[in-house]
């Protein structure tokens, strides 16, 4: 497993020293939940091992894991490495999509208008201006989807004013 | 082998009933979308599939999944040669050569040489998992727990560490996948398991949402935060279609080392098919008689690569329905598609559901005829996708993903577990993790744990009951074998840092 000894000259080389330590100490700290857990399942009944043997066992691997990434940190010490943060506006409007999505279902705002906003918000992250193209393509494809599910797939999708008002 | 054609001619007249050809024609055109539109992948196709399909009948559905994934081998090769950008991670090795030919006006040929690859490969590949998966069910029936769970962790192993960039980061992917499969009820004795009181995660967590938020939400996250404004551009198919003579001698060649690469490498237990693509690829350079032409466009290049890849797709089916193990991320959603019916591939399949494994297999001959059809002559039709506007193509991606998982499960904890797979998912694409490894090891872990116990009950308790039986101590050595090998194939990788 060398192949963390050669310096990463690109972005693409994998995470950061700082970024792996914290990797690791969240791998650990999985490890531990599952040994957590498993100590609160009853011992096996019969012969054979017992539900909480592979829990134990995967915990084991996670923390091998962690340990594993504070050693490659640790290699990587110092080493300067170009930080790339991105486009952070674009990804705010996709997260902002995602959680609108599920604000409106729980609301009752039902299907149509959250994957609307879902459409919008998204299309918006990818450039295009909140004017009335992406907003009617938003409403018809959502339609389009609710009409779809609820009367050829008999599948229900979450209704709310908007469904019950057009489709009765 | 007269028992396997006689099989394979039943399995062909259930294909072509005009059901099961309706399904076919859906999946691979689906398929071929899904390829050419980049950020969608057959996987995530099959996955968002599953919700929809769970009312219809089983070989239907099947046939259109397996159509799908196909699909997507023929559709990416597209882009890779017009865009640039490899539909999937199998087209890396086509898009340097076929987009350098597409830019010297060869896109034509390129598209040719990939498509009737595509096809051979995947025809001979079908019949090749047809003579095998007899064999391959004889040796199976006779296998115990500790062989199948040996089995299992082999090829966890390798899918996860072997042909990935880093043994340590595909590992991580791997065990988060173990841990989530860990989530829920255990079925053998009812107690609930990392579930801390929440009613959802006591059914576990669905394959559906993970694929989804991985790849869908994981993708479109990524994309968006590399989002510079900037289109990409297409280059448009120029000149003949046609192949020259010259052309068929330079092709037909690479087609049968790139099979000869792609099915074994598919069938085994490895796993995936960028590994065999990238090895055609390296072979193809090595051999060409004109190595000043690798680089600017050589056809062997696109043709070598394109027939490894659909026969290393077509290979993967033979350890998924002979064994029940999935290598593949698409291979692990066939196998969530299959468990949806309560269907259980492996050696009993072969004889509990012959129609409907035979027609699958049967189905794959229709559906690479249907897509050497419709990529030839119709490539044009399809180019047009292409020109889909960034923002409306994964707008309306996240909300068919959406609605696929509002469609299974409306509650806000799915919802919020879907968001936050996404999470997972960009920030792995961010560092460079392997998403296949996370999926498989969630729909293969609880598997592997039910042999584990089971040999364990067998054997009263024995832990030296996987090395006592010869079978399973030879695959726990391939196992072990398996993560060491990556320093064996550091010139692989060291050709992946150079060229992809």
């Amino acid at each position: 497993m060398n192949d963390n000894a050669q310096p990463p000259s690109t972005h693409e080389a994998g995470p950061r020293p700082r970024t792996l330590a914290g990797i690791g100490a969240a791998l650990v700290a999985l490890g531990a939940a599952l040994w957590i857990d498993a100590a609160a399942l009853p011992p096996p009944s019969v012969m054979g091992v017992g539900p909480s043997a592979a829990p134990r066992l995967v915990g084991l691997l996670l923390a091998g894991l962690g340990v594993a990434h504070f050693v490659s940190a640790w290699r990587l010490r110092g080493m300067a490495l170009r930080v790339d943060r991105g486009n952070q506006r674009s990804l705010a409007w996709v997260m902002a999509a995602l959680i609108g999505l599920i604000g409106v279902l729980q609301v009752g705002g039902g299907f149509v208008m959250g994957s609307a906003w879902l459409f919008v918000a998204t299309a918006r992250a990818f450039g295009e201006r909140l004017r009335w193209p992406s907003v009617a393509l938003g409403f018809g494809l959502s339609l389009a989807v609710y009409v779809f599910f609820t009367k050829v797939l008999s599948l229900a999708l979450p209704a709310g004013p908007l469904e019950r008002l057009l489709l009765g | 082998m007269v028992d396997t054609f006689a099989a394979l001619l039943q399995g062909l007249s259930v294909a072509v009933q005009p059901g099961n050809l309706l399904f076919a024609g859906i999946g691979v055109i689906l398929g071929t979308l899904v390829g050419i539109l980049p950020g969608i992948s057959p996987s995530l196709t099959v996955a968002l599939l599953l919700p929809v399909t769970f009312k219809m009948d089983p070989t239907g559905s099947l046939i259109m999944f397996a159509g799908i994934y196909f699909g997507g081998m023929y559709g990416s090769s597209t882009t890779a040669i017009l865009l640039n950008t490899p539909g999937e991670a199998a087209s890396i090795a086509t898009a340097i050569e076929g987009h350098q030919m597409a830019r010297a006006g060869r896109g034509g040929p390129a598209l040719a040489t990939a498509a009737i690859g595509s096809f051979f490969a995947g025809t001979v590949a079908t019949l090749g998992l047809a003579l095998l998966a007899p064999v391959l069910v004889d040796l199976a029936v006779q296998a115990g727990p500790w062989d199948y769970f040996a089995l299992m962790l082999l090829a966890l192993i390798t899918v996860s560490a072997t042909f990935g960039d880093s043994v340590l980061r595909g590992l991580t992917s791997l065990a988060l996948g173990l841990t989530l499969g860990l989530i829920g009820i255990d079925k053998l004795t009812g107690q609930a398991r990392l579930s801390y009181g929440v009613p959802t995660l006591l059914d576990g967590i669905s394959i559906t949402t993970l694929a989804v938020g991985l790849f869908a939400m994981g993708e479109t996250l990524y994309v968006a935060s590399r989002f510079t404004g900037v289109r990409e551009r297409i280059e448009a198919v120029r000149g003949s279609l046609w192949m020259t003579l010259d052309d068929w001698k330079r092709s037909w060649k690479a087609w049968l080392r790139g099979f000869a690469l792609g099915f074994p490498i598919g069938a085994l237990p490895a796993g995936g098919a960028e590994v065999p693509t990238l090895l055609s690829y390296t072979i193809e350079r090595k051999m060409t008689d004109r190595p000043e032409q690798f680089g600017h466009g050589a056809i062997e290049g696109v043709a070598g690569p394109e027939a490894a890849n659909n026969a290393a797709a077509t290979g993967t089916m033979v350890p998924l329905l002979t064994l029940g193990l999935p290598t593949s991320a698409t291979a692990a959603m066939m196998l969530a598609g299959f468990q949806q019916y309560g269907i259980v591939p492996g050696p009993l399949l072969f004889v509990t559901n012959t129609e409907l494994v035979w027609g699958l297999i049967a189905s794959f001959l229709v559906g690479n005829l249907m897509l050497l059809v419709l990529n030839l002559p119709l490539v044009g039709l399809w180019v047009q996708l292409l020109k889909i506007p960034q923002p409306y193509l994964y707008a309306g991606i996240l909300v068919f993903a959406a609605m696929g998982t509002v469609a299974a499960n409306p509650s806000s904890t799915e919802l919020t577990l879907l968001v936050a797979f996404g999470v997972v998912g960009y920030l792995m694409r961010c560092w460079d993790y392997p998403i296949a490894p996370m999926i498989v090891g969630l729909i293969l872990g609880p598997m592997a744990e039910g042999q584990f116990r089971r040999a364990l009950q067998i054997s009263l308790g024995d832990w030296f009951v996987f090395f006592k039986h010869p079978s399973s101590a030879t695959l726990l050595a391939l196992a072990l074998l398996a993560l060491v090998a990556p320093l064996i194939f550091k010139g692989l990788k060291r050709f992946k840092g150079d060229d992809a």
